[in-house]
């Protein structure tokens, strides 16, 4: 096991919706928030497979969401 | 600059259709568009497009050659809302499938012609064909109708990129980056409407983004090279110039392609050259400002997970670096360390870049979008991104960033962590090549190594790169490399004909005893040239060489060594005789120097025979050198030739005709003689040749010598050198000159002809520039030579295709042949050992692979060979043939002490080796303990041939005898009864020998059971709990278990007395081979072996037990000295006296990082794996006893003699290395310590560990071995290759079966170290693959009466947490290293 394998992580997500990851024992960068899911690498990495299914920001979403309701 | 406020390149290009329309956009072939033209038509296909439903967001797929319509098509895309995802037609077919499928397009763009190359699968085909033709609409420069324009966070464009993961991956790219990019190349560089733009790059690659866009939103011409252009530096030189092209891309392999390019400096119109995609070497911007003054050169950089550049750097003549440059507008750039801090000013990390040229992320893969763009810490932006670009940079002090390679380059040589790239960016600033790339390739025993690729430079190493040209475009004739004496590299028909040519031709004192100036400059003639050896000494002082040879395959090689050398050369294909016309001339393909006109066959087997005297079968070999070919040429009169040539002098006529000598000379007309200064014939003196020859020259005023060659004597090859008197002067100085020239070394060359005339000292010359310049691990081990780089579609280095290196590297670079007996004779020793034919003077033995163990055998052949005991260390410190040579000249003399290994005869009693008898007393004292049993099972997948199987086994048992012999108190076989045998030694155990018997294979074949391999497990685990006795046969058991028709496995018992680690693998080796060749019908590929154990036990007594003996005892008794004999470890459970040897073997294994890292602090500090992972062992125990002087046992292979490399049996020997932790001294002081204990042990390792024991004088106590209560040992005996036809061979030695030999036997299996002779891991993969796997497996064999299996755990754990502390700071000291006891 590599030294990254043995780290925990953290999924971490910012206000346009989209997803990281972030070492479990440090602060998240300003602007990021924690997901709810902690594990290894591979486990957050997962977590992110199905929760993150719009990889468009927060902001383009609803910018096009309010066109098609304009249109 | 801010980024763009209306951020989309259509809206740029539509206000450019507006206020320019008829100004030219796009120029493809006759092909023009205008402004206004091209908006119109992207309009259209943009009303398309949304009419199939295409809006922001959308992606449809473009599948077009270059073409007016490629842009309309582009544009078209962006103007409605969509973006666009190239579908790159040199892809193959389904890398465009997947590409497709991947992307989601429901949409192509297309030309008809390419219809059938379009994945049709769910998407609406639409053709542009004759869109950018079609007549223009009236008042058609109005926006498309209905174009809303999209958000600037929308998609522009999606490109995929192949990860090092193998699966494309498609970065996501939006308008916002783009026009971002565009705008900051607009603010840097200002483009003008005069500018053009050529777009020759393939859509695939973003550098095409800015091709297509930039000049069209600035108002300057967009011109299109023509499909397939862009690899065609001629075309692209004819394009800039006929277009008048200002601006252009190159990667920078394409550059130098480029710049070779006849005609490039005529590029006047040219303002700037871009490079990215590649790092661009200094020499080579070097040479751009040659060829190119004036033009600007910019060097940019850029994932494709950002709008194509992120940082940007305008090249400077006269750099030494050539740096990527600082983040361009709105882009920010950090360089961080393994935690993702900030590295140091100068420090290399990994690159992150932000900012608003970052991709949106990967279409549909959310996890690989999280993991490579990841929260911004650093720039205080809160919720930002930033990529991880997985490249490695580091910050110059001028603030720019300097590119180092990728991270996945970066690879282990020899345990330190290198970049191939900087051994590459040297190298290509070497001036004899034009560029250079370097590649980690498994090496000969499967460790990763560094392999060199450069191309010479056209100029500077003229010969190298003519003579890598004619060898890529193919030869007529089968031809070789050959060095010539001056070193210049020439193509010969075959080798040996070129050293005896050379031999000739460079024999410096011929000419002088002839009188005669072979270089004599002005015009020289050379008939029956050959390949043209003797023109290019002739050429030497700038004559001009008119060389004839008629016969063609011979005329094909001598153009092209004239032309390879530049020598100043008229090459004639005819023959030279008395008169024009026609002959038959015959040609000895294998012997091509006696070849021509007048060749006669029974007189040329005479000239052999006499000149190669007595060699076995004259015969076969004369008749297959005289196989012959016939040619009928044009024979040319001499005088004729050169009268049409213009010659009016002639100062130096040469000869070498076989027999057509008398011809050539009358082919001169007698006016002309006048003009010819000097003659040099080879004279065939049959007939009286010589003596008319003679009077001829007489007559004609030559004053004439002759000399017969000793190499040739009693052949009638005489030669005449006939000089004109009046060219005194010349003459006068000849016998010097003529001297000097023939052994002018290498050097003389150098400084006429360019440092690199050959291969060879190019390749040498590069590798010391390499050494000068670069730490030892990165400098490469193999260098090639090629003509050109083979390039992908894109123009880049093409890795995968880049050739293995020749199987013999030539470290010294120039091959110094050895010299003198004593060199020649380790020469040959070496190249045994390292399966390398020849190795120089200078070849370093670790660099052509050699490591401690061939270390230890080498010793033994120079034991064998030379009769002295060489010193291990001296291998290590002289290292070079040249110096182990002389070091094996001051070394004492070996062979009074050391008798040779012989087979004795049978008769009598047979006694065993010292530890075959220390085992057999222990055996004894404990009947029933199975300790010393060794089981290992060989998994057989496939078509097993059980019969051949068992063959193979039962030729094992005859071949030897140790595998049917028994061991025994009682008389042996053929000895009477008594208390004495013939040799009267004392009473004691005996082996007996018996005649050899088919092998047992026991046969169970459970594959029709319900669990077979449950079934399999419960037979082994019954089988290895059975006590073999050891005075009966056999002591060797193999059990076959069949689990499935194809699936075998076999089961593999024996005791320790006819075992051990070196023998089974040298076992299992000869089982593989046997196998094979009985399996496919042939006989035994095996040698018989010269000696059997007992002769190894007779002979280890004998010289043992005398005056070797003594002095190795007397090294112990000194490096024990006052060593305490008992290593407490304080035990789970209280000793009892009579020890059970029972235990328990769990396997650990110690990670591949720390391994590694482990790795890399013994070469630093220059001592074995082994030693460095002792010390920390030792310093485990010395906290867990609390003791810091004690010894550890290891098991030597003690096969220093090569007659016991191959033999089975047990011939290891336990030796007691003392742990001295006394002082507490840093780890890196104990590894010193360590280092001299395991070298001396070596060095003693002869001695039987008993009589070291007895020599310590132990109190003997019950239940305890005496001095080394714990031992740890390396498994690293090679492992031979395991090829068996039909199957899948995997061999797991040494199972566990309950039993314990020492208190605690620490066993590491270092796997990468093991693997001699076995293929390496990867293929041509490139780097990255390469990697072994690092990490060493640990057995903890332990004495389960006294430690529990938590506390081996935990021990296993400090021992890994040790390592990695020490790894990390070596200078720490022992006290400072405690982490607890287990």
């Amino acid at each position: 096991m590599s030294a990254s394998d043995r780290t925990t992580f953290r999924v971490v997500v910012n206000h346009e919706d989209q997803y990281s990851i972030w070492p479990a024992g440090e602060a998240e960068p300003p602007g990021w928030r924690d997901a709810g899911k902690e594990g290894t690498r591979q486990e957050c990495l997962a977590f992110v497979d199905r929760v993150w299914d719009d990889l468009r920001p927060l902001s383009l979403r609803r910018h096009m969401e309010a066109s098609d309701g304009g249109s | 600059m801010a980024a763009p406020e209306a951020p989309f390149v259509h809206r740029a290009v539509a206000a450019r259709a507006a206020a320019s329309p008829d100004r030219i956009a796009v120029e493809c072939g006759d092909a023009r568009l205008s402004y206004a033209e091209l908006w119109e038509r992207a309009g259209r296909v943009a009303a398309l497009l949304r009419a199939e439903g295409v809006g922001p967001d959308t992606v449809v797929a473009v599948a077009m050659e270059r073409s007016a319509e490629l842009p309309v098509a582009l544009l078209g895309v962006l103007a409605a809302g969509g973006a666009y995802v190239p579908l790159d037609l040199d892809h193959p077919a389904r890398r465009r499938e997947f590409v497709l499928a991947d992307s989601g397009a429901r949409v192509v763009l297309t030309q008809e012609r390419f219809m059938s190359a379009v994945p049709r699968e769910a998407a609406t085909v639409v053709t542009l064909d004759g869109f950018a033709g079609a007549p223009r609409p009236a008042g058609a420069a109005a926006p498309p109708a209905g174009c809303a324009d999209p958000h600037p966070d929308s998609l522009a464009y999606v490109i995929h990129t192949s990860g090092s993961t193998g699966t494309p991956k498609a970065a996501m790219n939006t308008h916002r980056a783009i026009a971002n990019r565009l705008a900051w190349m607009q603010d840097a560089y200002g483009l003008t409407r005069d500018d053009r733009v050529l777009q020759k790059t393939p859509l695939s690659f973003d550098v095409s983004v800015w091709e297509l866009f930039w000049p069209l939103m600035n108002g300057a011409r967009l011109v299109l090279a023509r499909p397939g252009g862009h690899r065609d530096p001629a075309y692209l030189v004819e394009a800039v110039r006929a277009r008048r092209v200002t601006t252009l891309h190159f990667v920078p392999a394409m550059l130098r392609a480029f710049l070779a390019a006849p005609g490039v400096e005529e590029c006047a119109s040219l303002r700037r050259v871009v490079s990215s995609g590649e790092a661009l070497p200094p020499d080579l911007a070097e040479r751009f400002f040659q060829r190119l003054p004036g033009v600007d050169l910019h060097n940019l950089y850029g994932p494709t997970e950002a709008a194509v550049d992120v940082t940007a750097w305008t090249c400077r003549k006269g750099d030494a670096a050539v740096p990527i440059g600082a983040p361009i507008a709105n882009v920010r750039a950090y360089v961080v360390d393994e935690r993702m801090a900030p590295a140091g000013p100068g420090e290399p990390g990994e690159l992150l870049v932000g900012g608003v040229a970052l991709a949106r992320g990967y279409l549909g893969r959310p996890a690989l979008t999280a993991e490579r763009f990841v929260p911004d810490h650093l720039s205080g932006e809160p919720g930002a991104r930033l990529y991880r670009t997985g490249d490695r940079a580091r910050w110059r002090d001028d603030g720019t960033l300097e590119f180092l390679g990728r991270l996945d380059d970066q690879v282990k040589i020899r345990g330190v962590r290198v970049e191939p790239g900087e051994a590459a960016a040297v190298l290509a600033g070497h001036a004899g090549v034009a560029g250079a790339t370097v590649l980690a390739r498994p090496g000969p025993g499967g460790e990763p190594r560094l392999v060199a690729y450069a191309v010479p430079d056209e100029e500077t190493a003229r010969p190298v790169a003519g003579l890598l040209r004619a060898e890529r475009e193919g030869l007529p004739v089968p031809a070789v490399r050959h060095d010539l004496p001056d070193g210049r590299t020439v193509l010969v028909p075959n080798r040996t004909e070129a050293e005896f040519l050379a031999r000739e031709v460079f024999d410096g004192e011929r000419y002088a005893e002839l009188g005669i100036d072979p270089s004599p400059g002005g015009v020289v003639v050379d008939a029956g040239a050959h390949v043209g050896v003797f023109a290019l000494l002739a050429a030497r002082s700038g004559a001009t060489v008119h060389a004839f040879e008629p016969i063609p395959p011979l005329f094909e090689l001598l153009r092209r060594n004239l032309a390879v050398h530049g020598v100043d050369a008229r090459a004639h294909p005819c023959a030279l005789g008395a008169e024009d016309g026609e002959a038959t001339l015959t040609h000895y393909p294998h012997l091509t120097i006696m070849s021509g006109r007048h060749t006669d066959p029974g007189a040329d087997r005479e000239v052999l025979r006499a000149y190669l005297g007595d060699v076995p079968d004259l015969d076969r070999l004369l008749d297959r050198s005289l196989e012959e070919r016939r040619f009928v040429r044009p024979v040319r009169a001499l005088s004729s030739v050169l009268r049409e040539s213009g010659v009016r002098r002639v100062d130096l006529l040469k000869i070498d005709v076989e027999r057509s000598e008398e011809e050539v000379v009358a082919g001169v007309a007698e006016a002309d003689w006048a003009m010819v200064r000097q003659v040099l014939v080879e004279v065939h003196d049959t007939g009286g040749r010589l003596a008319r020859l003679t009077r001829f020259f007489e007559a004609r005023g030559y004053r004439v010598r002759s000399a017969e060659d000793p190499r040739l004597a009693g052949t009638g090859l005489v030669m005449l050198a006939a000089v004109r008197p009046d060219s005194a002067t010349a003459s006068a100085a000849t016998a010097s000159a003529g001297t000097a020239t023939a052994v002018e070394p290498v050097a003389a060359v150098r400084a006429e002809g360019g440092p690199w005339a050959s291969p060879a000292l190019l390749t040498a010359d590069l590798r010391a520039h390499a050494a000068r310049s670069l730490p030892d691990a990165l400098v490469p081990s193999a260098f090639v030579l090629l003509d050109a780089f083979p390039l992908t579609p894109n123009g880049k280095i093409d890795r995968a295709a880049l050739p293995e290196p020749p199987s013999r590297p030539r470290l010294s670079g120039i091959w110094t042949p050895p010299e003198g007996p004593a060199q020649e004779r380790l020469a040959a020793l070496w190249s045994e050992l390292l399966g390398q034919d020849k190795p120089g003077a200078d070849d370093d033995f670790f660099e052509l692979g050699g490591h401690s163990l061939l270390a230890n055998r080498l010793v033994a052949r120079i034991r064998a060979e030379f009769g002295v005991e060489l010193p291990l260390d001296e291998v290590f410190t002289a290292r070079t043939v040249r110096g182990i040579a002389s070091a094996i000249g001051s070394a004492p003399p070996a062979g009074r002490e050391v008798p040779r290994l012989v087979p004795v005869p049978r008769e009598g009693r047979l006694p065993l080796s010292y530890s075959q008898e220390r085992l057999w007393f222990l055996q004894q004292l404990h009947p029933g303990i199975r300790a010393y049993q060794f089981q290992a099972t060989i998994e057989l997948t496939g078509t097993l041939d059980a019969a051949a199987l068992a063959r193979a086994l039962t030729e094992i048992v005859r071949r030897h005898e140790i595998y049917r012999t028994t061991f025994t108190e009682a008389p042996g076989v053929g000895e009477a009864s008594g208390a004495a045998g013939p040799r009267g030694e004392r009473p004691g155990p005996r082996q007996v020998i018996h005649p050899p018997f088919p092998a047992p294979l026991a046969f169970d074949d459970l594959s029709g059971g319900p669990d077979p391999e449950g079934a399999a497990r419960a037979l082994i685990r019954a089988a290895i709990a059975e006590t073999i006795p050891v005075d009966r046969l056999p002591l060797v058991r193999w059990r076959l278990l069949r689990t499935a028709p194809d699936r075998h496995v076999l089961l593999h018992l024996e005791h320790h007395l006819v075992h051990d680690g070196w023998a089974f693998n040298t076992f299992v080796g000869e089982l593989a081979a046997l196998y094979g060749a009985y399996a496919t019908g042939g006989p035994s590929p095996l040698p018989e072996p010269e000696v059997q154990f007992a002769d190894f036990a007779v002979w280890q007594r004998s010289w043992l037990d005398g005056a070797v003996s003594e002095r190795q005892l007397a090294y112990w008794r000194e490096a024990l000295d006052g060593v305490p004999l008992f290593l407490d470890l304080p035990t789970d459970r209280p000793r009892t006296p009579e020890r059970r040897f029972l235990g328990d073997a769990p396997r650990f294994e110690l990670p591949a990082e720390v391994a590694d890292r482990t790795r890399a602090l013994a070469a630093r500090e220059g001592v074995t794996l082994f030693t460095a992972m002792l010390a920390a062992f030792e310093v485990l125990m010395c906290h867990w006893s609390g003791q810091d002087d004690f010894c550890v046992g290891s098991g030597f292979a003690n096969r220093r003699w090569r007659q016991t490399e191959r033999l089975l049996g047990m011939v290891i020997n336990t030796v007691p290395l003392r742990a001295d932790l006394r002082g507490d001294p840093t780890f890196r002081e104990l590894l010193a310590r360590t280092r001299a204990a395991a070298l001396g042990a070596h060095a003693n390792q002869d001695v039987p560990y008993d009589r070291v024991v007895a020599a310590m004088r132990p109190e003997r106590v019950a239940g305890r071995h005496p001095l080394c209560q714990v031992s740890f040992a390396f498994h690293d005996a090679p492992m031979p290759p395991l090829r068996m036809p039909g199957l899948d061979v995997r061999v797991t030695p040494g199972i566990a079966n309950g039993t314990a030999k020492f208190d605690l036997n620490v066993i590491a299996i270092p796997a990468a170290e093991q693997a001699v002779g076995q293929d390496g891991p990867g293929g041509p993969g490139g780097p990255g693959h390469a990697e072994p796997s690092g990490a060493v497996e640990f057995i903890w064999e332990y004495d389960r009466d006294l430690f529990d299996a938590r506390t081996i755990a935990r021990a296993a754990e400090l021992y890994r947490r040790l390592l990695d502390a020490v790894t990390g700071d070596p200078e720490a000291r022992v006290s400072e290293l405690l982490m607890g006891v287990p």
